[in-house]
């Protein structure tokens, strides 16, 4: 691991399609993490969150997706150039993933224990008592109670919570050290989340694992994460520390999620007022344009915003943001 | 304009399933164990709970889609739970449903004006021309375009589909609809949407709203009473500030706490109350309070006893053993235990 | 296409089934197939008004081009003739026996998957029953009761074919009353009828069309057998009773048998084709959707 960094992405782009028939899924997504940083992706569904995540692994589905530009650096080794072979390697040893829904992630005719032994058999070697003696020690260390009778339980015999802690079990086996974690909890009651959450924490602090969180929720952005990446219309829009994104939101789709969240903080007397909007919808991929994907729900747009997508310029310390309004020249 | 437009009283669901052994007595679960609600005319009661809680329960049976087992639903007077209640054209037109999902709440192979139209064309309002009439109105109303109604589902995002649901549920001018997660499938931007949409129409059409969330900053935005519901038993009652700003029951404050919030950052996860283990299942309930086994302050009388709904403050409804009233007013029992673990 | 754009009519899953089904080349071949067969049978005896049953030539002649075309049986009928005739026998009864059976089978598995509980059970001892008699066995004893018209076989292949269908409509209502638009229809009051037969059953039909078009192949099958072992209507020729009057002479005389045969092979191999295309054309999840 060099000091500059656990994971580099340059300059990444994913299609889909071919010809006029052309969706870019992500375009010139760009960012980094440093080893032991939680890194959280926001948006909201199909601004490419998932699909970065996806392209770091890579799992992207080949066909009808294909990453057509781009590096991905991890720890020095650009994983796009490396071969199947080491891919395969990489992947649940190096890198590990876990989804929002755990109970279509854990085959359900297997036994728990069996599929934890799986990753630890593939990638360390291990086989018969010593897998089972880790994979139990694996499951204590998620907190799951009674770890020698779950080791043998089915996924239908636990509940969400407990799922999703032998997901987090299963991807950190090998002691990887990046954890990818798509909406993790939004399948999950409240207070499960808040404990899965703490689970991950601990977890990133004791293994000094980087965690990438995927997620639409702003609050759990505020509690987890050190820095943030905002996409929308899979492009990455702003991104800087979590506390200055936050605190001072310089894209306006950045400023109208964070606005638009009804939040607990207790307001005057009388009914709350409305909250504020961001108008119209999400576009479909297949239908962007050139410029800024945001240009139609924009309440600042200008009309070169749907002419040329602005580069990310810095707007703070390690805070940068892709829009016009914060150029100096335009184009 | 407070007069109670539902009543709910002593209401029982309980559903019977048999185990594998076919002697054996059938397996009841207690799905809602004795809840009693008011709605008020032109109020919104927000019902919140996690899994296993009983909240769509009680929805479903105010619908009449599940039998209740015992005690009765009003509506104005009329027993809904009733036979010749509850089947009545006039009863089915006053209350009215959104559905959570919007991607399985819409049948995929009629069009959306259609859909619109279908209680009118039920319950047999008007003629076609009014019908008609009345759906571009309607689609008007959610912020559809009235050109959209030859479309299909599948043809229009979430929210706008949300919005499919809403403007079905408001065709035959209902009384009351009951609005069950009706955000929580969709995107953040889009929530707010919706949410507003709802208000107006609330404020426009005087209509009642019985809000069904997991989500406590949306239940604060729109209900203006407030009941938590735990292992099909309501654990707390209050008006909407009195709960927010100062709720009694442990796990009405653990739920507070356990939500994410923007402005405190990472250091917010200190303060947090925390529950331990899952969502109970209501087949074998422990005796006592059904909190008792995650509550970090059970004393023994807790697991042992169940406590009753207590009135400790106007409208605001408490079960738990360990709130007290002091000087008047009542004491969260956690108060003490915040302090020394913060 | 989204709501956002131009289109202010959506397309009806229907019309837009039937527009992937002509997309397919497979289903388009087995549609023209059929076609043909179909307009053979039906427009071939008005071209060819001999009676198949009169006796043309020598017993047993190979096809030639001054007799017999395709030959003669070994009662010296027209092989040829008996092929344009014996379709209109085949292809009805196929048809009715396969509607037959599907009507029975839908309405069965959609009381079934509806209500549950005890009509349930009950209705579904009734398909297990009927599942395993032996079918042809079960028919042949119907067929004999009755005096076998093309309508009475028809009748006894639908009894006793209905029971995959029933278990299929079952299943698909089971999962279908659960969405939430079926309780939408609760909710707003309809009744019962309206929401088995205008609501689910058909979100229910893309599987039970593709099992329908099955039952047609096996239909045919079904009465070619039949009409082999001598139980078809005696005086109506059908490809089946072809094949069972010649059967003796299969190694001598191959043309009496292996003719009508292939117009039963091509007959199942069409309507399979078929079935195949729409399976592509109406599961949604093969499609590629904008």
């Amino acid at each position: 691991m060099t000091a500059a960094g656990l994971l580099r992405i340059e300059g990444l782009s994913v299609e889909f399609g071919s010809g006029d028939n052309l969706a870019r899924v992500l375009n010139d997504v760009a960012f980094e993490m440093k080893p032991c940083e939680t890194l959280g992706i926001v948006g909201e569904s199909g601004c490419g969150k998932s699909m970065t995540a996806l392209a770091i692994m890579p799992l992207v589905p080949n066909p009808p997706g294909r990453i057509s530009a781009g590096r991905i650096v991890l720890g020095g080794e650009d994983l796009l150039q490396a071969t199947d072979a080491r891919m395969r390697d990489i992947r649940g040893n190096r890198i590990a993933m876990i989804f929002q829904e755990p109970m279509t992630s854990l085959n359900p005719v297997f036994t728990v224990g069996s599929q934890i032994a799986e990753s630890l058999t593939l990638h360390l070697g291990l086989s018969g008592a010593a897998a089972r003696a880790r994979g139990v020690e694996l499951l204590k260390a998620v907190g799951i109670p009674s770890p020698e009778q779950r080791f043998d339980a089915y996924p239908h015999q636990l509940s969400g919570g407990m799922r999703q802690r032998v997901m987090i079990a299963m991807a950190i086996a090998c002691e990887p050290e990046l954890l990818i974690a798509d909406e993790p909890t939004t399948a999950l009651d409240v207070t499960v989340q808040a404990q899965i959450f703490d689970l991950l924490r601990s977890i990133q602090q004791a293994r000094g694992m980087g965690l990438i969180l995927i997620t639409h929720d702003m609050g759990v952005i505020a509690e987890m994460t050190d820095r943030v990446v905002v996409m929308y219309g899979g492009r990455v829009v702003e991104q800087g520390a979590t506390r200055d994104v936050l605190a001072r939101p310089a894209h306006p789709y950045t400023r109208g999620l964070v606005a638009c969240v009804p939040t607990l903080e207790m307001d005057g007397d009388g009914e709350p007022a409305d909250l504020p909007e961001i108008p119209g919808v999400v576009p479909s991929i297949w239908e962007l344009q050139t410029g800024c994907p945001f240009a139609d729900r924009c309440n600042v747009v200008q009309p070169w915003c749907r002419q040329e997508m602005p580069a990310a310029t810095l707007t703070g310390v390690a805070h940068w943001v892709a829009c016009w309004q914060r150029q100096e020249g335009r184009p | 304009m407070t007069a109670p437009i539902l009543e709910i009283k002593d209401l029982q669901v309980h559903f019977r399933r048999r185990r594998l052994n076919p002697l054996a007595q059938p397996e009841v679960v207690r799905a809602v164990d004795r809840v009693s609600l008011t709605l008020n005319r032109g109020q919104t009661l927000g019902l919140v709970g996690e899994s296993g809680s009983g909240k769509t329960t009680v929805a479903r049976a105010i619908l009449r889609l599940v039998p209740t087992t015992a005690g009765s639903i009003e509506l104005d007077n009329t027993r809904l739970d009733e036979p010749s209640g509850g089947r009545s054209h006039e009863n089915r037109r006053r209350i009215q449903y959104i559905f959570q999902d919007p991607y399985s709440s819409l049948n995929p192979r009629v069009r959306a004006g259609d859909i619109v139209r279908s209680p009118l064309d039920v319950i047999n309002i008007g003629d076609q021309a009014s019908r008609d009439a009345r759906v571009s109105e309607l689609f008007e109303a959610v912020g559809l375009r009235p050109e959209q109604r030859g479309l299909f589902p599948h043809q229009f995002s979430g929210g706008q589909r949300q919005r499919i649901n809403i403007a079905r549920a408001l065709a035959p001018d209902p009384d009351l609809i009951i609005c069950d997660e009706p955000v929580s499938a969709l995107d953040v931007a889009i929530r707010a949407q919706i949410l507003n949409l709802l208000q107006r129409l609330k404020r426009q059409r005087a209509i009642t709203y019985l809000f069904i969330s997991h989500d406590m900053a949306v239940v604060k935005h729109m209900a203006d009473e407030v009941a938590v519901m735990y292992l099909g038993q309501i654990v707390e009652k209050a008006p909407r500030r009195s709960f927010f700003s100062a709720p009694l029951h442990p796990y009405s404050q653990a739920l507070l706490s356990a939500v994410p919030r923007v402005g405190v950052g990472t250091a917010g996860s200190a303060g947090r109350i925390r529950l331990s283990g899952g969502p109970p299942s209501p087949i074998a309930p422990p005796p006592g309070c059904p909190v008792a086994p995650r509550c970090p302050i059970a004393e023994s009388r807790c697991h042992q006893l169940p406590p009753e709904l207590r009135e400790l403050a106007p409208a605001h409804s408490v079960r738990c053993h360990l709130v007290e009233n002091r000087g008047g007013a009542p004491v969260s029992p956690m108060a003490g235990w915040v302090a020394t673990h913060d | 296409m989204s709501a956002n754009s131009r289109p202010a009519h959506g397309e009806h899953p229907t019309r837009e089934a039937l527009r992937m089904f002509a997309r397919s080349p497979v289903a388009v071949v087995g549609f023209a197939l059929l076609g043909a067969i179909v307009a053979l049978a039906l427009l071939g005896p008005m071209l060819m008004p001999a009676d198949p049953f009169d006796i043309v030539a020598v017993p047993l002649s190979p096809p030639s081009f001054q007799e017999a075309l395709l030959g003669t049986d070994q009662q010296g009928r027209d092989v040829l003739t008996g092929i344009v005739h014996g379709g209109r026998a085949t292809l009805a009864v196929g048809l009715s026996a396969a509607l037959v059976s599907v009507l029975i089978g839908i309405t069965v598995g959609a009381i079934a998957g509806f209500f549950g509980g005890t009509i349930d059970e009950i209705l579904m001892r009734v398909t297990e029953f009927f599942q395993v008699l032996p079918a042809l066995l079960f028919s042949m004893v119907l067929v004999t009761l009755f005096t076998p018209t093309l309508m009475t076989i028809a009748l006894s292949i639908g009894a006793v074919s209905w029971t995959a269908t029933a278990r299929l409509t079952r299943a698909e209502f089971l999962k279908l009353k659960e969405l939430d638009f079926v309780a939408a229809e609760h909710v707003i009051g309809a009744g019962k009828g309206r929401i088995i037969w205008g609501v689910i059953l058909p979100n229910a039909l893309p599987p039970l069309i593709v099992s329908a078009t099955f039952a047609i192949g096996t239909a045919i099958l079904f009465e070619a057998s039949l009409s082999f072992l001598g139980l078809g209507d005696p005086n109506r020729m059908s490809w089946g009773l072809m094949i069972g009057s010649s059967r003796s002479y299969i190694l001598s005389s191959w043309w009496a048998v292996t003719f009508p045969g292939c117009m039963i092979f091509l007959t199942v191999l069409a309507v399979s084709l078929i079935g195949d295309g729409l399976n592509d054309a109406l599961n949604p999840k093969l499609r590629e959707r904008r």
